[in-house]
């Protein structure tokens, strides 16, 4: 991330949470339907407060759980609103039928998720397992660092969702119990900045539910048109990648702070070992990668930002000829025993010859900490793959 | 290289289109409306899952374009002013 100096008017002290919910005001949204659900609501919190201080006008919808607030945005969204959800969880998980519609139906929605461990074995803790378990249903998934990158990350998920060459529902993520909860100084545009750079997409018309003009919504289809949509819809991922580069580069421009588009790189230029992270545990994962240079190992660090759509042509590009990578995964992908980003990792590394020895690791699952001492031992099975020497492919670093 | 048929990018259409298919043509039964005991109250218009009945000068009567014949309007009538007949 870079930044540049900002004035003290400028900037707050706020937690992620409440960092998600400042960016939210700043798109001005036209309506909210949200359930709470830990570890998001102080962000529900915030943004009832904000209508009620008279500071946004967004029509709110309480509703009894989250099929029926994904359900509002379906309809309101159709009719042509700007829309915002948050979720964790069970919550998620609940949600899903109409996750999935949103979807396919290339609706522009904007949601939060303060990332959550599934259950069962009951449990409520910090991990990514809810989100990466919905993987495949359609949405772009923007996966933060810290509390600035989540208020950046919104603005730029409403940039990207109403884009008329993409036309997708945008996840924000983040650690739940970790960034969520975690207090930070952050840099507050204002909302005639923003409304500047969304402007773009604010204008352009899109086709919605008019009373004036009736169009059939989402009817019954089978067959080739239904491949058609699903083709269509697929093909709008691939444009996303380039379109998250760019957006993340006008977002320079006017706010001089930038992330990288799809995947941050973190001192990968020369090194010969790279490790992959996701999330909140980038930072201590560049903190062990300093440390280690300062040793003299040659080491950098690739930050997916983009799950959805999964970055596989700059990965390649950033990993070719490396002596070997080790990937650090808070999800489990439970019948293959591995995390979700090493095995699709694999997936788009599969063209390079030759392939780098790629490590696996499963760490912070349940709400254990992912820290430096963790990510030390990884990168010390890492470099036993880099020596050609054989090592265990992948390995639960909290009970192994 | 994909084939195409629409310019839509999701599963919109226009409306009209969908007004063309005559929803009502495997119905088995219809229902009648007796004029004279019609009370207008419009509680069988509020009821039908298609929502093609509509306010006639003197009764309520479904447009049998669309009507499926389930019978709702009848069960639900106030005034037992509407009677199925087999077609």
């Amino acid at each position: 991330m870079e930044t540049k100096i900002t004035p003290k008017s400028q900037w707050k002290v706020l937690d992620g949470n409440k960092s998600a919910a400042y960016g939210v005001w700043l798109c001005r949204p036209d309506v909210i339907a949200a359930y709470p659900i830990t570890p998001q609501t102080p962000l529900l919190e915030q943004l009832y407060r904000f209508n009620a201080d008279g500071q946004m006008d967004a029509e709110m919808v309480e509703v009894e759980g989250e099929t029926s607030s994904m359900s509002v945005l379906i309809g309101a969204s159709a009719a042509g609103a700007r829309t915002f959800t948050s979720t964790s969880s069970n919550g998620l998980a609940f949600m899903f039928d109409a996750y999935f519609y949103a979807a396919g139906q290339r609706l522009p929605i904007v949601m939060v998720i303060s990332t959550r461990e599934m259950s069962t074995p009951t449990t409520v803790a910090g991990s990514q397992q809810d989100i990466i378990t919905v993987k495949d249903a359609g949405w772009v998934q923007i996966h933060t660092e810290n509390c600035q990158e989540i208020l950046d990350s919104i603005i730029m998920a409403y940039r990207l969702a109403e884009d008329p060459d993409i036309l997708l529902p945008v996840n924000v993520c983040y650690d739940g119990f970790y960034l969520s909860h975690l207090t930070e100084k952050i840099y507050l545009p204002t909302h005639e900045e923003v409304a500047a750079f969304l402007e773009p997409v604010t204008r352009v018309p899109r086709v919605k539910i008019d009373t004036e003009k009736p169009m059939g919504f989402a009817p019954y289809i089978l067959g080739e048109l239904f491949t058609e949509y699903r083709h269509k819809h697929s093909a709008a991922f691939q444009r996303t990648k380039a379109k998250l580069d760019q957006i993340d580069e006008e977002f320079y421009q006017r706010f001089g702070r930038r992330y990288g588009g799809q995947i941050e790189e973190y001192r990968t230029s020369d090194a010969d070992i790279v490790l992959v992270a996701m999330g909140s545990y980038a930072g201590t994962a560049k903190a062990v990668v300093n440390r280690q240079r300062s040793q003299g190992l040659k080491v950098g660090l690739v930050k997916i930002r983009s799950f959805r759509p999964f970055p596989a042509e700059r990965l390649e590009k950033v990993l070719k000829g490396k002596k070997a990578i080790g990937v650090i995964d808070r999800n489990v992908n439970i019948p293959w025993g591995c995390g979700n980003m090493f095995l699709e990792l694999k997936v788009a590394l599969s063209k390079l010859n030759p392939m780098p020895p790629m490590a696996g690791f499963i760490d912070g699952i349940a709400g254990i900490d992912i820290t430096a001492e963790h990510i030390e031992r990884a990168l010390a099975i890492t470099c036993q793959a880099a020596g050609g020497n054989p090592y265990q492919e992948v390995t639960w670093l909290p009970i192994e | 290289m994909a084939r195409y048929q629409t310019k839509f990018e999701a599963s919109w259409a226009p409306a009209d289109d969908l007004l063309e298919i005559k929803t009502g043509e495997w119905r088995y039964q219809r229902p009648v409306t007796l004029a004279d005991k019609c009370c207008q109250c419009g509680w069988c218009s509020l009821y039908c899952p298609t929502g093609c009945i509509q306010e006639g000068a003197t009764h309520f009567a479904a447009n049998l374009d669309y009507c499926k014949g389930c019978g709702i309007c009848a069960r639900t009538c106030t005034v037992s002013a509407i009677r199925m007949v087999e077609e």
